[in-house]
């Protein structure tokens, strides 16, 4: 069965065999500048707030007690600033800048390379999932 | 035989377990590539049997169950084969057949490094897309998930060149982020209603324990959950990953990680939601609304890339996007028209990846423009590469024109917003001609800057090319044959036990 949408598109399939065939060119050069100038930048801007999501989350799980108290005063000083005096609102950022040094932002942590990193976790799948088989297949 | 040798309830474990205790082989046999090799075929070879062998049982109507342990009240580690996981698992473990046939020409001719590694993590990815595929829960869709991530890490860091490396920290910092999510919505689903199971035509309490407002969060948690999906905004680690070596593109692309993403988008949809609960939240429309909007700036990011394997990559963030638009038609068409898309653009996605890595070991090109007159030397790979655009573009004779015909029926079946989609879907093939055809017309049509010396590019090693050629035959054959494998059975029995579907 035919579908309304068929005979369009055999049409737009000839007509761009047919003007390639005879300009040389691609038909609609002005979309795919449009498509590599601003339509990238779009993408490369979305794709930035996307890894700056991704590397909150990283940041947070880094030391969560400490970002989220971190987070809290940076909130509190966006809040307040606007209804407390300059003087008051610098002591508010000179707190956050204390609390930001006072408080590791990383915990300390043990390096491994990937394929050590990779073994270990699928070590600690594979006793998991045999400690739970064992379990099972003790229980009455 | 296998009949007789297996009982019946051992079978999903069987098979997932296939890939794994390869892994192990592998490893063990790490310093002789032949034997090495051997086990990677051998291992692909037998799952595929074992779940070929599930389909008879499948297809009138059974599931097959088997349950590891209890995990928590209402909620078992185990495994479930129904109609719809068992398409997935047919793709995914037939495809590794032909991938590693293809990974060992590839390998092999570009002397890589690290060749145990990336078997080791080829099968553990196998792995855990077999798992998503024969899950029988949430949680244990999450584990599985998780496997998946971890394990082709690896592989697309392979290269180790600061570009492969960024390439996998992002493709980690995306997928472990969207971990995050569907855990967070796996929970929730478990608090409202009391169970993980993927039921057919949804969970049956849902909709009574939870609100409206509840419903539709979860939801948007779901989606964030899948990521693996490649929707947009959340696509950009997916041509990132191209610094991946091809048979891991195509392992990306065609046969686990996409589709992982989209098999789970479906499941959530069909066996956790359920046709109606979605339909009266109406979320369906918004879902179409995603995928519309994902496979149009998909397909014209596409238009500005150079890159062939990006310009490939970008093809698939719009074919995932348009079995999402299937399902979330939620007619009868629809659906079916997003459960076949899964193996027919599999097959059709990974005869054009496989392409691209041909060329790039016969000729070291990677960019179109570099590609003038290539289908001359290279003619068996571009015709196949034509097969496959053919797919891509929703054109005759491939397997693309069938799911798109069910995806046009699907919209008017569903009537009011979504008849308007059938013009989009115009729209979307149409740009899809504008960056599929250049490609083809410069590899036919246009003069290489060398051409009148004797060209010394010819075709790939026949490791490479067999494959290539039986996945670009399997495209066409899907276009007369949509059964092979029992695929259209198998989508029609998926479908039917979901119930009413709309309207």
């Amino acid at each position: 069965m035919i579908l309304i949408d068929e005979p369009l598109m055999y049409a737009f399939v000839a007509f761009w065999i047919i003007w390639v065939a005879v300009r040389r060119k691609e038909p609609g050069r002005w979309l795919i500048r449009f498509c590599e100038g601003p339509l990238m930048t779009f993408a490369a801007f979305m794709d930035w707030n996307v890894m700056r999501m991704a590397g909150f989350f990283v940041w947070l799980s880094r030391n969560p007690a400490a970002a989220l108290r971190i987070k809290g005063k940076e909130m509190m000083l966006k809040v307040e600033k606007p209804s407390v005096t300059p003087e008051r609102a610098a002591e508010y950022e000179r707190e956050l800048e204390e609390t930001r040094r006072r408080q590791p932002i990383r915990e300390p942590m043990v390096r491994l390379n990937i394929g050590t990193a990779m073994l270990l976790v699928l070590l600690f799948i594979a006793l998991y999932l045999m400690a739970m088989f064992i379990r099972t297949w003790l229980a009455p | 035989m296998i009949e007789d040798l297996i009982p019946i309830a051992y079978r999903p474990l069987l098979a997932i377990l296939c890939p794994a205790i390869a892994s192990i082989f592998i490893v063990l046999f790490g310093k002789r590539p032949n034997i090495r090799e051997s086990w990677t075929m051998l291992a692909s070879i037998l799952q595929f049997l074992i779940i070929f062998s599930m389909v008879p049982i499948i297809i009138e109507g059974n599931v097959i169950k088997y349950t590891f342990f209890t995990a928590f009240p209402n909620v078992d580690f185990g495994f479930s084969v129904d109609a719809f996981g068992l398409i997935f698992a047919i793709t995914s473990s037939f495809l590794w057949i032909l991938v590693s046939s293809y990974s060992i020409g590839y390998m092999r001719s570009l002397h890589e490094h690290a060749q145990t590694r990336y078997y080791f993590c080829f099968a553990f990815a196998i792995f855990g897309a077999v798992g998503v595929a024969l899950s029988g829960n949430l949680l244990t869709m999450f584990i599985f998930y998780e496997i998946l991530t971890v394990s082709t890490y690896p592989l697309v860091a392979h290269d180790q060149t600061p570009e492969a490396l960024f390439a996998g920290r992002k493709y980690l910092a995306y997928l472990l982020t969207s971990g995050v999510f569907f855990l967070a919505a796996v929970v929730l689903t478990y608090y409202f209603a009391g169970t993980t199971d993927f039921v057919s035509g949804g969970i049956p309490n849902l909709v009574s324990e939870a609100s409206r407002t509840a419903l539709m969060v979860l939801f948007a948690i779901f989606l964030l959950g899948f990521m693996k999906a490649a929707w947009m905004p959340f696509h950009s680690w997916l041509p990132t990953a191209m610094a991946a070596p091809t048979p891991v593109s195509a392992l990306l692309h065609a046969v686990a990680v996409v589709k992982a993403g989209v098999f789970g988008i479906v499941r959530v949809v069909c066996y956790i939601y359920g046709i109606d609960l979605m339909h009266g939240l109406g979320l369906g429309l918004a879902l179409a609304f995603l995928a519309t909007f994902t496979l149009i700036v998909a397909n014209l990011f596409a238009l500005a890339q150079d890159n062939l394997k990006r310009r490939l990559a970008y093809s698939t963030i719009n074919q995932l996007s348009l079995i999402i638009f299937g399902v979330a038609l939620l007619s009868h068409e629809g659906i079916v028209g997003a459960m076949m898309h899964i193996p027919f653009h599999g097959f059709m996605k990974i005869t054009l990846f496989m392409c691209a890595g041909a060329i790039m070991v016969a000729s070291g090109k990677r960019n179109i423009s570099e590609m003038a007159g290539i289908g001359k030397t290279m003619p068996v790979t571009m015709i196949a590469f034509t097969i496959g655009a053919l797919g891509m573009c929703a054109l005759p004779p491939t397997a693309g024109y069938i799911t798109h015909h069910f995806f046009v029926h699907g919209s008017e079946e569903a009537g009011g917003t979504m008849t308007l989609f059938p013009y989009i879907l115009l729209i979307v093939a149409i740009l899809d001609v504008m960056y599929f055809f250049p490609i083809i017309y410069t590899a036919f049509f246009e003069k290489s800057e060398g051409s009148r010396g004797k060209s010394k590019i010819k075709e790939a090693p026949l490791l490479m090319l067999v494959p290539i050629a039986i996945t670009a035959t399997v495209s066409i054959i899907f276009y007369f044959y949509p059964d092979m494998f029992y695929i259209s059975e198998l989508v029609e029995t998926a479908v039917r036990s979901l119930g009413g579907v709309h309207p």
